[in-house]
Parts: structure tokens; C-alpha cells; sequence
């Protein structure tokens, strides 16, 4: 005959609970928090390791152009570049995360695609591999 | 006398760059130009040239005269690409309008007129000076 008391029901309800926490946090994707956010290339501040990319509060040098991008929680996204008659062209496109390599992949409709590979990020700066 | 100056227009859509902004940041980094006739006018630019500053889009009209304040160097934005940068000289009294140039046979052969999708250009120095002119008899 098992005997269940008090003490042993706790254990076991512990048990219980770090099992589904456990197991929670195997299935959570850990997304960088970037999204609706637009980002500009500071390339000012770039490495020979990766770029860095601000929010649009940031306090940039003055530069008739700067390549930015946004991706949005929808799943789309968009970045700005030169255009044919150096007019700035926003070209649109989809994103997905790949979580093994931290990268977000933009494919455009312009046939091209870019992966934001992402080294760090905290709050209003953002250090991207772009390939 | 003789001026080795030369004279330049460039084009920019106000909402993306104006010349308050030109005013406001008193020196800019022309970069994101990427067509090779006007990579090639940007690479001939010299210190203290002058530049026709020209909004493009719903109203087309030139605002303004920049210098040249460095001449160029690879685009920050793109290596393969040139820049150059500008500080602002002068806002005209009152602007000129693209209409108000092509309806003046004077501007006929002006590359403005001529190559509406070129962003740089170089401009004739009796052209530019007509422009300066042309600003003032519009008060």
C-alpha cells in the first residue's frame, strides 16, 4: 500500500512545476525584440566584426542618406535604399527568424535578399552581420 | 576674368532631405547617389564650387546654393560608391521653379531640363548666375 501525506504531495507537486518550466522554456523562442522598430545603419560606429544599426532618436551625423529597414510583428517588413534616379526607394518584402543562427531573413520583392544576423542588441542599438 | 569655379545643381526630395535640413546641419555628407553620370560629376567637384540646391517631387524648383566643402570620397553608405560634402551657402530670395525654366527657351539645353532623372549636374556658369537672377526678379 502507497502512503501519501502532506510532505510527499509537495514534492511532488514541485516536481511537477519545474518540470513544466523546464520544458517552457525549451519551446520559447528567443527572439530578439526588434520588430516595428525602424533601424539605420550608424555607420559611423561600425566594426570590422559587424554594423551598427540605431533607433531614429539617436542623434546621427548629418547624411543626405541612410540605409534602414524595418521588419514588422505581421511578418513583413521593408528597407530603404538608393534608388535608380537617387531618389530613396522603399522596397517591401517578408521576414523569418531562424533561431539557430539569430539571423532575421528579409526577402524582398525586389528578388534580393538580406539576413540580419544579430551579434547584440539592447534597447536602441542593434549590431547586425548583413550578408 | 576668368574663374576656374565650377557650378553644379543637386537634386534631393525634400521630404527625405531639404535644404532646412542643409541649414539645420550647416554640413552633410552627400551620400546614397547611385547612378555613374552622377558619381562621375560628383568625382569632378572641387572645394568651393557652388551648387544649385534643387527639390525634386510634387514642386520642383531650386531653393538654395551650397559650396563644396570636401570633395569626394567613397560613400560611406556603399564603397563603391562616391560622396562628397556640402554646407550651405546662400537661400534664394525666391525660389525657381522647373516650369518656370522650360518655360524659358534660355534653359533649353540645361541638363535639368534635358535629363530629368540625372540627380547631379554640372550647370554653366552664365546659366547658374541667370538663375540668381532670375530668383531676384521673382521678388
Amino acid at each position: 500500500m502507497i502512503m501519501i501525506n502532506k510532505h510527499s504531495i509537495s514534492i511532488i507537486l514541485l516536481i511537477f512545476s519545474l518540470s513544466l518550466a523546464c520544458s517552457s522554456d525549451d519551446d520559447e523562442v528567443m527572439m530578439p525584440d526588434i520588430l516595428d522598430i525602424t533601424w539605420y545603419h550608424s555607420y559611423e560606429e561600425d566594426t570590422d566584426n559587424y554594423e551598427v544599426y540605431r533607433t531614429e532618436s539617436f542623434d546621427f551625423p548629418p547624411a543626405r542618406f541612410r540605409y534602414g529597414f524595418q521588419l514588422q510583428a505581421s511578418g513583413s517588413g521593408w528597407e530603404l535604399t538608393p534608388g535608380p534616379a537617387d531618389v530613396p526607394l522603399t522596397i517591401a518584402g517578408q521576414w523569418q527568424y531562424i533561431e539557430e543562427d539569430n539571423a532575421f531573413l528579409l526577402s524582398l520583392q525586389s528578388d534580393d535578399t538580406k539576413t540580419f544576423t544579430v551579434v547584440d542588441h539592447q534597447q536602441d542599438i542593434l549590431k547586425l552581420i548583413v550578408q | 576674368m576668368s574663374s576656374m569655379k565650377q557650378y553644379w545643381l543637386v537634386k534631393s526630395e525634400p521630404e527625405e532631405y531639404s535644404w532646412d535640413d542643409l541649414e539645420k546641419d550647416t554640413e552633410v555628407v552627400w551620400s546614397g547617389v547611385r547612378n555613374h553620370q552622377a558619381k562621375n560629376n560628383l568625382k569632378k567637384m572641387e572645394i568651393a564650387d557652388e551648387v544649385l540646391f534643387y527639390h525634386s517631387g510634387k514642386s520642383p524648383e531650386i531653393v538654395g546654393v551650397a559650396t563644396v566643402s570636401k570633395t569626394s570620397y567613397p560613400d560611406p553608405t556603399d564603397s563603391d560608391w562616391e560622396a562628397v560634402n556640402l554646407k550651405p551657402l546662400r537661400k534664394l530670395n525666391q525660389t525657381v521653379s522647373l516650369k518656370g525654366l522650360k518655360a524659358d527657351e534660355y534653359f533649353a539645353e540645361m541638363p535639368l531640363v534635358r535629363q530629368p532623372r540625372l540627380s547631379v549636374m554640372p550647370v554653366e556658369e552664365a546659366i547658374f548666375w541667370k538663375i540668381e537672377q532670375k530668383s531676384k526678379d521673382q521678388e
